[in-house]
């Protein structure tokens, strides 16, 4: 599979704006041969979006416009896939922070994450304005020569929680997919400190499940924050494949190869040890006991 | 967890770089122009000048302003190091002395500018000098810098609607210990960088004698309490355990700045007391479903 990280730069609540940088990054990876285009968080709509948000979420129906206007618009080949960001409004007139993924071919979404974990805390506010998600679930996409890849997302903050990752384990992911809005803070070392601190989990999680992440941070600035890009490919090897600039918008492209998967998850057979029932008992176990009386 | 000993520390090729691209930002944000035009009052301080130097890498010095504004009183010193900048970086500039204007306000009360509350005459003249400021960005169709740092926006040692206004305060999430890291590698020239830091709104004054407390020891309490969240206790602590004594009442320094809270009574600090001149929007009592602030909270740059 050929991937590519969009690293955009989103105009807040500037819909159209956006849609036009999608349209421009996709045919862009499309002419690098990518099977896949991965875009940051909230990508269609910037992330500060506080409380403009009603001006900003849209519907399945307006989301699916949205995903025609990028296929036939020739951005989006038919047997190619983007996964983009953007605010949902549900039919119960929820609102959720959404990742949509899509294929050029088809009309609806092939799928679609929820975030889970929206960050409340310090400077963040998304749970303020945005109401999280229920589940972690995966997809199985079939690319243009047939092979089969099966893809999960954690947006942002839901890659923090470790909880997360296993579900992606159990679920057997083979590429999990990490679109983000971090902003940059932490200036005291060599690196800035959100991407010591990503590089790090992101690391030791594609180690961990065995498995490729994508994750691809925005740049730009809103107000008062920096996102601070450098969007990377991790290897179930703990390597970097591939690595954006910092700060600069950036597209980065690079193969992942199932055979990489296959011969680490063998050598390394971390997943296929978990022992899932002493795992789950001891859980309910610790939250009975424990958490329960906290 | 960071480690406190080096909360303080920053690396500066990256703050340099994020402050020069937020310039960037900004100036395209609110005027809709790739590069925008920004005016910095220069005071002869280090702040001042780092913002200058700043700017000019952000847009080059033919988009850069420089206004020196010396009241009669200001220290001689404070225009030659101002000057010092300006020729440094070759930035047009203008000197208006603002005596006319601050002394006018006492006459046209009909009182004696010498005989005037010092306190009183210095916030005029703080906020003079913006006047005189935003009055040059209209004509030259710039926006203004502001120079505070975090330490004086924290202690509130600023002038509400005077040194406190502009449209972007560059370095105000920097503690002066920072700053002075940060003009390592700038080029800020020496004499500026090694001065005492002083509001030159009295004569002898220098910032740290009004404060009580040396910026080391302010900025050693500040980024504890404020970057890591510690408490009052645990900061006197770690400040004896790691910093030493150094002839710094620490004790003192906490309680002035963070408040003394005991299971009898707790008294605010410097910090908590001057949060409302941090509010560059007022406190607005609530009437309405959607008070501005509280509920009707959007971005600053929507669209942009």
């Amino acid at each position: 599979m050929r991937i590519a990280l969009a690293q955009i730069d989103c105009r807040l609540g500037n819909i159209p704006a956006n849609l036009a940088a999608h349209g421009e990054a996709l045919r862009a990876a499309r002419e690098a041969g990518a099977d896949f285009t991965l875009f940051p968080e909230l990508s269609l709509t910037g992330y500060r979006l506080r409380s403009s948000i009603n001006r900003v979420m849209l519907a399945d129906d307006a989301l699916a416009e949205i995903a025609r206007r990028l296929c036939d618009e020739g951005a989006l080949g038919a047997e190619q896939f983007a996964a983009f960001g953007c605010v949902e409004l549900s039919p119960r007139a929820v609102v959720y922070n959404t990742t949509l993924l899509i294929q050029g071919c088809a009309p609806a979404p092939r799928f679609r994450h929820r975030k889970v974990y929206l960050p409340s805390y310090g400077m963040f506010e998304e749970e303020r304005y945005m109401h999280p998600g229920d589940r972690f679930r995966t997809a199985d996409i079939m690319l243009q020569d047939g092979e089969t890849w099966r893809v999960g997302v954690l947006c942002c903050e839901d890659a923090w929680h470790d909880s997360a990752w296993l579900i992606m384990q159990a679920r057997g992911a083979d590429l999990v997919l990490v679109p983000s809005a971090s902003p940059g803070r932490g200036v005291e070392s060599e690196r800035l400190g959100s991407q010591q601190s990503w590089h790090g989990i992101l690391r030791t999680q594609a180690e961990f499940c065995g498995c490729y992440v994508a994750h691809c941070n925005r740049v730009g600035f809103e107000d008062d924050i920096h996102f601070w890009g450098g969007s990377a490919v991790f290897a179930p090897t703990g390597e970097i494949v591939a690595e954006g600039t910092l700060m600069d918008p950036d597209l980065l492209c690079c193969d992942l190869d199932k055979r990489v998967l296959t011969r680490t998850r063998v050598a390394t057979p971390l997943v296929a040890d978990e022992n899932w029932d002493l795992t789950l008992r001891e859980l309910r176990l610790a939250r009975d006991e424990v958490l329960r009386e906290d | 967890m960071q480690d406190p000993r080096y909360v303080l520390n920053i690396n500066p090729e990256l703050v340099r770089r994020i402050l020069v691209e937020a310039i960037r930002h900004t100036g395209e944000a609110i005027r809709g122009e790739a590069v925008g035009r920004w005016v910095v009052n220069l005071s002869g301080g280090l702040d001042s000048a780092i913002v200058a130097f700043l700017a000019c890498e952000a847009v080059g010095p033919e988009n850069v302003r420089a206004l020196l504004l010396p009241y009669r009183t200001s220290m001689p010193a404070s225009r030659e190091d101002a000057m010092r900048v300006v020729e440094a970086l070759g930035i047009g500039y203008q000197v208006y002395d603002i005596t006319p204007a601050v002394d006018g306000l006492y006459l046209s009360k009909g009182d004696d500018p010498d005989a005037a509350n010092k306190r009183a005459k210095g916030n005029v003249m703080a906020r003079m000098r913006m006047i005189f400021g935003y009055e040059e960005c209209e004509r030259w169709n710039a926006l203004m810098l502001g120079t505070s740092n975090k330490s004086e926006t924290l202690l509130g040692y600023t002038t509400i609607w005077g040194d406190s206004a502009s449209a972007l305060n560059l370095i105000a999430d920097l503690y002066k210990t920072q700053v002075r890291q940060l003009a390592r590698n700038i080029g800020v020239p020496q004499v500026v960088v090694d001065k005492a830091p002083s509001a030159d709104l009295e004569p002898n004054q220098t910032d740290e004698s009004d404060i009580g407390f040396s910026y080391y020891a302010v900025d050693s309490v500040l980024a504890r309490f404020v970057d890591m969240g510690m408490l009052p206790d645990e900061i006197k602590a770690d400040l004896r355990a790691t910093q030493g004594e150094l002839g710094i009442d620490w004790d003192a320094a906490v309680d002035k700045l963070c408040g003394v809270a005991t299971e009898a009574a707790m008294r605010p600090g410097l910090v908590d007391i001057m949060e409302y001149k941090r509010r560059m929007t007022p406190i607005v009592p609530k009437i309405s479903r959607a008070t501005i602030e509280l509920d009707y909270r959007p971005p600053k740059q929507w669209g942009r």
